[in-house]
């Protein structure tokens, strides 16, 4: 099997507003997010002949796809689910992929809905292991032990994390699908309040309800199906570190180091390379983490790396143009990839980076539990 | 619900595999499991050694000394029983025999709290009176 790199494009992008979706269900989400990727490339439904989804967070159901695939009245030859936390959405394009390498499906939909806002938010605050005594609680405690490790190693200030929040809120200023449009200033950042020191409120990413999807397919068929603005998948990758972070050899470097590897030599470029980078932010820290291990500055310079503008609109590297996890939608992972196309396809307005050719992809799960790594160009 | 349910989802899931480890917190010695044939010593309990994946898998006491290898100061409580407690300090704890545990840094000054700092085992009751392990830090080795 020779390279699988440009040989497979996604051709249709579409989500449901992000916000609050009281008394819709996760199914219902699907569905219109389906409808409108399908209408974004302007096929017809029954080319789909692949679905494949991510469970909703909040509420598992079992065999999630095959009711997400009937209530858009698609038979689907493949489907799945694959649990790895926000990490899976790359993942499922790689599943997509692969199944039409073996020449079982020709167009895949891969779809994403959640209401942890208006919903439940249990399946986040649980004790971690057998650890409920210590008060070993919740996600955001967790990414702050990663970044107070890195903080006292490499030296980097909190307001360093505050440029990354600022970046994303003034991208999503720019966004009319933003969740929060609210411009923000480091002194912002500084005096919101701590969640888990070293951490605060602005360190954290959105909760939101919402849904997307994506229409993957090969660029032979794409031509096919008249499509003109393909989005070519240049290079895949992912690596998932341990369940426990305690177990871990070191918390401060993620799966992005060995994803970001695969996925870069796969597509035979450099970081250097790209025009833009849409990378997970759940918390900032994971932004700065995963630049690092991406290869856009050394282990420890990331603090240094997101000051002064680099990561903003204008500067160097724009970073998550559409206000990412912070500030766009807290939805995992898959509006990432949209944003993504978007760029490329040059659609983004306000926000778009001036002819943007490449550009790579971060989703990540856990707590720095899984990684995937996407490299799009055009 | 009552205040015993509430605090149930904290307590350990005791094993066949882990009931010694919590078993020895009791009497006040930590100890770890430490593999027969490859030497591994490790947390947490297993039945299997996660390196060599030998079934000889013994105990080893430890001697309580460690380093904090990273903390988070919680300023919410995720829990209705912590809700008096905040702020307080989880940490990954580098035990000087190599596991890594997860406990609570008592007495510390978040000043100069810091990654690398020398810290001793304090055993003490949690929730509900059972036993588990904090650490302190050791006066006068902070570096």
């Amino acid at each position: 099997m020779g390279s699988i790199s440009e040989k497979y494009c996604i051709i249709g992008v579409g989500h449901t507003k992000f916000g609050k979706h009281p008394g819709r269900t996760t199914l219902e989400m699907n569905v219109e997010a389906i409808k409108n990727a399908i209408e974004d490339c302007g096929i017809n439904k029954s080319e789909i002949d692949a679905v494949l989804c991510k469970y909703p967070t909040s509420n598992h159901s079992m065999m999630y796809s095959t009711q997400v695939a009937q209530a858009v009245g698609i038979v689907p030859k493949v489907s799945g689910v694959i649990d790895m936390g926000g990490a899976t959405n790359i993942n499922l394009i790689q599943y997509a992929i692969t199944s039409m390498e073996l020449g079982q499906c020709t167009t895949a939909v891969i779809s994403f809905a959640d209401n942890p806002l208006t919903g439940s938010r249990n399946a986040y605050t649980h004790p971690w292991g057998n650890d409920g005594l210590y008060g070993w609680f919740g996600t955001p405690p967790a990414y702050g032990m990663i970044a107070q490790r890195h903080m006292d190693l490499y030296g980097t200030k909190s307001e360093q994390l505050g440029a990354i929040a600022v970046a994303a809120h003034k991208h999503a200023s720019l966004n009319p699908n933003a969740q929060s449009r609210k411009v923000i200033s480091i002194e912002d950042h500084q005096n919101s309040k701590f969640i888990a020191k070293p951490l605060h409120l602005y360190d954290c990413c959105l909760v939101s309800d919402g849904g997307a999807a994506v229409i993957v397919t090969s660029l032979e068929n794409a031509r096919n199906l008249g499509i003109k603005n393909p989005v070519t998948i240049l290079g895949l990758g992912q690596s998932h570190p341990s369940w426990d972070i305690e177990l871990r050899e070191e918390i401060t470097v993620s799966g992005a180091k060995e994803s970001g590897r695969m996925a870069f030599e796969m597509a035979g470029l450099r970081p250097q390379d790209m025009d833009f980078a849409q990378i997970y932010d759940c918390f900032s820290i994971v932004n700065l983490i995963t630049l690092e291990d991406y290869g856009f500055c050394e282990k420890g310079e990331g603090g240094s790396f997101v000051e002064n503008g680099r990561i903003e609109l204008g500067g160097s590297l724009p970073v998550n143009t559409s206000g990412g996890l912070l500030s766009e939608t807290g939805m995992p992972g898959l509006q990432l990839i949209i944003e993504g196309v978007r760029q490329l396809r040059g659609e983004c307005g306000e926000r778009q980076v001036p002819n943007a050719r490449l550009g790579v992809v971060s989703n990540q799960g856990g707590v720095m539990t899984t990684h995937s790594t996407m490299i799009l160009g055009r | 619900m009552s205040l015993d349910n509430i605090l149930n989802e904290l307590f350990p899931v005791i094993t066949e595999s882990n009931k010694p480890f919590y078993d020895a917190l009791g009497e006040g010695r930590l100890t770890a499991n430490k593999c027969n044939e490859c030497a591994h010593t490790f947390l947490p309990p297993a039945n299997h050694c996660p390196n060599c994946l030998s079934d000889q898998v013994d105990w080893t006491a430890l001697s309580g000394e460690g380093t904090v290898y990273s903390w988070v100061e919680y300023h919410r409580a995720y829990h209705v029983a912590f809700k008096d407690k905040i702020p307080y300090v989880v940490a990954i704890v580098q035990l000087k025999e190599g596991p890594r545990m997860i406990s609570n840094i008592i007495n510390y000054d978040s000043d100069f709290l810091k990654v690398g700092m020398p810290i001793q085992a304090v055993f003490t009751s949690g929730l509900g009176d059972v036993p588990i392990v904090q650490f302190k830090p050791i006066i006068g080795k902070e570096g």
